[in-house]
């Protein structure tokens, strides 16, 4: 059977440094009419420029320096066309659209979106200019945008990211192609919007029998939304299956270690994530030889030997780059699962609160015009109550604008609350001044989200560590302090050699392993943790969620974790509290938050969240969710979630309900609970 | 967009306000008395205390300061002591010869030094972007007085073909007399005006290139034209525009220079005069005229930014 | 705080792979040379006057000829490279030093403060730069060291807009919220966090700066507001020789070839040090 599309062997070189980089090393991969297959592997592993590739948009310094592409219709390679070639065009946009990552980005500013749309129908479908201009707003109506025939002359900044992202669908699906590729189209949105987005694109690819390509780093999104799976990894493919039996049967070991690494949002609470150790070889350095050789747990000495093994049935319609037969592999397996499995470290349970918050309040003020008059607040937090037990973790789970970080930032004391109470060992601290502040500082430590801005480049990693114990005269002697780095740099797994580097010469994990050893340095009794594993691959996640339960379970801290992968969060917290513009929704430990989930609000969200698992996600049942987060300033009297919510009654219009104890410490804001 | 153009009228007046305040403070910075800096060493016990109190040193500063405010807002700048005439009478015949001639370079380099740069940018790496970029780059270091009596030289002095000095309005007589006069003044003055966008265009056009959305209208299989000249070029205009104003700044301050080397009785050489010849109500006048017209410039480009770049149209 | 030897390393190597920047660089070395060794390369002392040969043209005696009171072209303009980089040089560091602190002030402590220093900028910057020095000299009269003073100020807004730029976005970034967390006060978050991580992007400028304010200077000598007789600068021999252009063409047209030549390096070479410091365009080029 001739299939829709077909690359063969492409390679992709970039020029850096001087140095060739072939960031995509002989991928050859299929897609045939209507399907909707997935491509997925970390950052670095070659699956969007693979597509780039297939389209001739790699701009200089990258070159596609071999490979074939076939289309059905097209007689001949592809990639023979010339890189701005009539044929090449009608092709691009035309046959095979694109939609990409940034959505804040990725349309013209100065150009209105009707515009931009109305330019693919015109260039592609031969219309008029008023013809186009009637389909370009019955495309946006098909991506739910209010008002479309208003909203065809608004320029691209006048929608949220979401909005934006409906655009790009409606922009990609405007010429009819023949195959929709979605470059990690939903990464940069909120989990409820990403599943609404994603369940939109399978839907109109349905109805329209446009074959669809997946591309992300997110193997919940490709269980959930694939047909089939390529699995890629440094620059090639690892294997290839059908979405059940890659994941009821992983046959590469990159892909079976990939699948005991991340956590899953149905796991049982005493699951061990086992980390895939070191890291993805430099694509300017990459071994002759399998490229997952040195971070395999099935290695052998053959596999150094032989040059990159070539994709290979294993069985019908199952396909992996390994060069294992079907014996060792069992052998192979046999040995790891009889290695001692580590078991979750034990953790002391403490009753005293370390942290009780009552009431906090936080609004930042409006300025506009020339004079900076104060017009309004915009009302970031309100009534927020929760406590934190010594030694737990308490996981604050909400989308974009929920305020999360606010309450971080006013537990930190950089910002200061309007109102309120909060209670650091029963010691108040809500109003405390710069001087008195200083003395409680190095006791609620802080890791950040982004390993690369939050580490000084300039500093080196040793000064970085042993900034505070300088500051607070922890340390007397020179020796001391010397001894003190070098204990911090063991205590979150580095060697205390390289503690004269900078930040730049260390890789993501092991700077977030930097940003944890700062966090530690003061002896904190508390660590707020902002998203600190969300900027990592998640081959390397496993590894620091590892080490901030070791930790906690070697000193006794509290964790405060602040995450939007409810996965994760639910994985490392005892307790979870969602919250929603402002708001707190419920607040539960983890497995009877799961179980018996009780607000509208929270029940969506672990609804939008994909498991890593086809069979499981067939049988889930969807909780949908209108419209998407609004922003702050337009936030609803009463309940925040009242007009997405299915149950919303009189009163939820009226008044905000309060955050009530159901029993057993499950709090939750909602009148359904009455 | 009214708002916005409200606000920038209100900043241009901040910025005059204290522009003022810095050019009438130039007289009180001067060392010594003012008085005898004004006129000279040898002045009679009579002279002095009437200059004194003309220039009401004995009031407070502030109330000085509103005072010649009050009288420069009605045009009056003082009197020039060396041509012992009005500021304003001096200057009157001069600045429309320099405002001529920085308006007429600055309608003449913005429009090439945006065509070259694009140019540019469109053939990054080829061998015209080389030529273009390299002579861009050698030109924009050029003295301009240098080019002045270069060109003097050769066109004047060697092969006789313009008059080396002179200066008359095309519509005051002879055409072609000012054109021929005009040409090696607006040669120098342009030069480094076309050099100097040529290279911003250059650099902000490949900026845009690198963006997602360009990227975005490469995807949708749109020719090479259409994505420059609908995408990208709208876009690498902005901040060009954003320093047109400085650009005419510049062609003012050349003048000085273009003025002098080809003789030519405009606001420039007079400067230079009164700077030489400590005649300082000409200089604040000097100052004060280049400012205005600079800020007024920046006015438009801000207006006219407002009009190219909808992020601030619409709110 | 010690940088990382890589790091330098990489910028140094993408710095050489350039011819054009090393043939600006070794360039403008040279006029370094010249200037620190005048006395050894000029042939004659630049203010001797030779009524007996005066406006010769280009001779074996005088490589390049004699001035209007028969002083050396050559040794003149050997004496002038001095001047032209002691004001280059002096100027963008006093420029430098005023402006970035301003700038980072403004930027660093916001409100009102920024307010007035932004608005103040703002103004300087509407005047053209030439026209406000020129009214500098008004004031402060030439020589070396007030022309270095003037061309500092007249030059320090771009430093205030870039630092005060620089801080704002550095600002925002985690590490120094990181920083204020562990315990710095605001000096030391200025100086040892925002400071050293606004070095490149200051290089850059000062580098770029030099070669402009040697132009200025040499304008301002042109028009008899910078360095006087009988000092030999580039801009004031331009000057005196247009007059004796058709006599001897080289005596005016030399200095002017100097500037040229010199900034040009100047400007490339900053050129070269941006684009090494860009780890971005780094590949590219």
């Amino acid at each position: 059977m001739e299939h829709l599309l077909e690359l063969k062997n492409i390679q992709t070189e970039f020029k850096t440094d001087g140095k060739r980089v072939r960031a995509v090393d002989g991928v050859s991969m299929y897609l045939d009419e209507g399907e909707i297959i997935g491509i997925v592997g970390e950052s670095g592993s070659g699956k969007s420029v693979t597509m780039m590739s297939m389209l001739q948009l790699i701009s200089s310094p990258g070159r596609v320096t071999g490979g074939e592409v076939y289309l059905k219709g097209e007689q001949e390679n592809v990639l023979n066309y010339g890189s701005d070639s009539e044929e090449i065009r009608r092709i691009r946009g035309g046959k095979i659209s694109m939609i990409f990552q940034e959505p804040m980005t990725s349309l013209n500013p100065v150009l209105t979106i009707g515009y931009q749309i109305q330019e693919n129908i015109m260039e592609h479908l031969n219309l008029s200019k008023e013809e186009a201009r009637k389909q370009t707003i019955e495309m946006l109506k098909m991506v739910n945008i209010p008002d479309a025939e208003q909203r065809f002359h608004y320029y691209p900044q006048q929608f949220s990211g979401g909005m934006r992202q409906r655009i790009m669908i409606a922009m990609a699906m405007s010429s009819h192609p023949t195959i929709l590729v979605a470059d990690e189209a939903t990464t940069a949105l909120d989990v409820t919007t990403q599943s609404q987005l994603l369940e939109m694109i399978r839907d109109i690819a349905k109805k329209t029998g446009t074959a669809v390509i997946i591309v992300t780093h997110n193997l919940g999104i490709v269980a959930r939304f694939a047909e089939r799976i390529y699995v890629m990894y440094s620059g090639g493919v690892m294997e290839m299956a059908h979405a059940e039996d890659l994941f009821s049967h992983p046959e590469h070991p990159y892909t079976r270690a990939l699948l005991r690494a991340i956590p899953r949002l149905d796991d049982p609470k005493e699951r061990v994530l086992i980390p895939i150790e070191g890291l993805p070889p430099n694509p300017a350095e990459r071994p002759e030889y399998c490229p997952f050789y040195d971070r395999c747990e099935y290695r052998m000495d053959k596999c150094k030997k032989e040059i990159k093994p070539d994709l290979k049935e294993i069985r019908k319609d199952h396909f992996a780059a390994c060069l294992l037969t079907e014996e060792e592999k069992k052998q192979k397996k046999r040995e790891i699962d009889e290695k001692e499995v580590k078991k979750a470290p034990l953790r002391k349970a403490y009753k005293e609160n370390c942290l009780e918050v009552s009431n906090i309040k936080k609004y930042f003020p409006i300025y506009k015009g020339i004079m900076r008059k104060k017009v309004g607040e915009v009302k970031a937090i309100e009534d927020i109550t929760f406590f934190l037990k010594k030694g737990e973790t308490l996981g604050i789970v909400g989308e974009s604008g929920c305020g999360k970080t606010t309450v971080a930032r006013c537990l930190m004391r950089v910002y200061e609350p309007e109102s309120g109470t909060i209670l650091f060992k029963g010691r108040e601290i809500t109003h405390l001044k710069d001087r008195e502040l200083k003395k409680i500082r190095p006791k609620i430590a802080m890791i950040f989200q982004d390993p690369f801005s939050s580490l000084d480049p300039r500093q080196t990693a040793e000064s970085i560590v042993g900034e505070s114990l300088k500051l607070n005269g922890a340390v007397k002697t020179k020796e001391e302090y010397h001894t003190k780095v070098d204990e911090l740099f063991r205590l979150v797994g580095l060697d205390p050699s390289l503690k004269g580097r900078v930040p730049h010469e260390f890789s993501g994990g092991q700077r977030q392993r930097i940003g944890i050893a700062r966090a530690l340095s003061s002896n904190p009794d508390i660590i707020i943790c902002d998203e600190p594993i969300s900027a990592l691959d998640v081959s390397i996640q496993a590894q620091i969620i590892n080490l901030l339960e070791e930790l906690q379970a070697k000193l006794g801290i509290s964790y405060l974790f602040i995450a939007h992968d409810l996965a994760v969060v639910k994985h490392i917290s005892d307790r979870i509290l969602v919250m929603y513009l402002g708001r707190i929704m419920e607040i539960a430990e983890c497995d009877e938050l799961y179980n018996n989930t009780l607000h509208p609000y929270t029940k969506a969200l672990l609804s939008a969240v994909p498991v890593a698992d086809p069979v499981v996600e067939a049988g889930r049942k969807r909780v949908p969710i209108r419209g998407e987060v609004p922003s702050l300033t337009k936030r609803p009297i009463g309940c925040p979630f009242q007009d997405r919510c299915e149950h919303a009654k009189e009163k939820c219009r009226e008044a905000v309900p309060p955050l009530r104890d159901t029993g057993g410490g499950h709090f939750v804001a909602c009148f359904l609970y009455e | 967009m009214g708002i916005y153009i409200l606000k920038r009228i209100a900043q241009m007046g901040i910025i005059l306000f204290i522009i003022s305040v810095f050019t009438f403070m130039l007289m009180s910075f001067i060392p010594g008395d003012p008085v005898y800096a004004m006129m000279g060493e040898e002045v009679s016990e009579e002279e002095y205390q009437r200059v004194y109190y003309e220039l009401e040193l004995d009031k407070p500063v502030i109330v000085r300061y509103f005072s010649w405010l009050n009288k420069a807002l009605h045009g009056d700048l003082g009197q020039s002591t060396q041509f012992h005439k009005a500021t304003s009478e001096v200057l009157g015949e001069r600045v429309p010869i320099t405002i001529y001639l920085a308006f007429l370079a600055f309608l003449i380099s913005i429009p090439l030094g945006i065509l070259f740069g694009v140019i540019s940018a469109v053939f990054r790496g080829k061998g015209l972007d080389n030529v273009v970029t390299l002579i861009a780059n050698i030109t924009a270091c050029l003295p301009q007085f240098w080019v002045g009596v270069l060109v003097m030289y050769v066109f004047s002095l060697k092969l006789g073909w313009l008059p080396s000095y002179g200066f008359s309005f095309p519509w005051d007589g002879d055409i072609i007399t000012s054109l021929k006069q005009t040409a090696m003044p607006l040669f120098c003055l342009s030069l480094g005006g076309i050099a100097t966008t040529t290279r911003q265009t250059r650099s902000s056009m490949l900026e845009v290139i690198r963006q997602d959305y360009v990227r975005t209208a490469r995807s949708k299989g749109l020719s090479r034209r259409k994505v420059i000249f609908v995408h990208a070029l709208k876009n690498g205009l902005i901040p060009v525009i954003t320093i047109l104003g400085m650009r005419l700044g510049s062609m003012l301050g050349g003048s000085m220079f273009v003025e002098s080397v080809f003789s030519i009785p405009g606001m420039g050489s007079l400067f230079v005069k009164a700077i030489t010849s400590r005649d300082m109500p000409v200089v604040q006048a000097c100052v004060l005229i280049t400012a205005l017209v600079a800020c007024m410039v920046n006015l438009l480009t801000d207006i006219l930014y407002a009009v190219v770049d909808p992020r601030i149209r619409v709110e | 705080m010690k940088g990382s030897s890589e790091s330098v390393e990489k910028f140094l190597r993408a710095l050489f792979s350039r011819k054009i920047v090393v043939f600006c660089g070794a360039v403008v070395i040279l006029f370094i040379i010249t200037a620190f060794f005048a006395p050894y390369i000029a042939p004659y002392d630049p203010d001797y006057a030779d009524f007996a040969a005066f406006l010769e043209g280009p001779s074996k005696t005088h490589l390049l000829g004699t001035d209007s009171y028969g002083r050396d072209v050559l040794s003149r303009i050997v004496y002038g490279t001095r001047v032209s980089l002691i004001i280059g040089v002096l100027a963008v560091i006093i420029a430098c030093v005023i402006g970035t602190f301003f700038g980072m002030v403004a930027g660093y402590f916001g409100g009102i403060v920024d307010d007035i220093i932004t608005r103040l900028t703002e103004a300087v910057r509407a005047i053209p730069q030439v026209v406000l020095a020129m009214a500098l000299t008004a004031v402060f009269g030439s020589g070396i060291r007030n022309l270095a003073v003037i061309l500092g100020i007249s030059s320090m807004a771009g430093y205030i807009r870039m630092m005060r730029g620089q801080v704002l976005s550095i600002k925002e970034s985690d590490y120094v919220m990181a920083a204020k967390l562990q315990g710095n006060s605001n000096f030391q978050i200025m100086f040892r966090h925002i400071l050293p991580n606004s070095i490149s992007p200051i290089i850059v400028m000062m580098t770029q700066q030099v070669g402009s304010t040697i132009l200025s200077e040499a304008g301002l000598s042109f028009l008899g507001l910078g360095i006087s007789a009988p000092t030999a600068s580039w801009g004031s021999m331009v000057s005196e020789g247009r007059v004796f252009l058709l006599q001897n063409p080289v005596f005016a047209l030399t200095p002017g070839i100097c500037v040229a030549v010199l900034v040009i390096c100047l400007n490339m070479f900053g050129d070269g040090i941006r684009d090494a410091l860009d780890p971005r365009l780094r590949g590219e080029l």
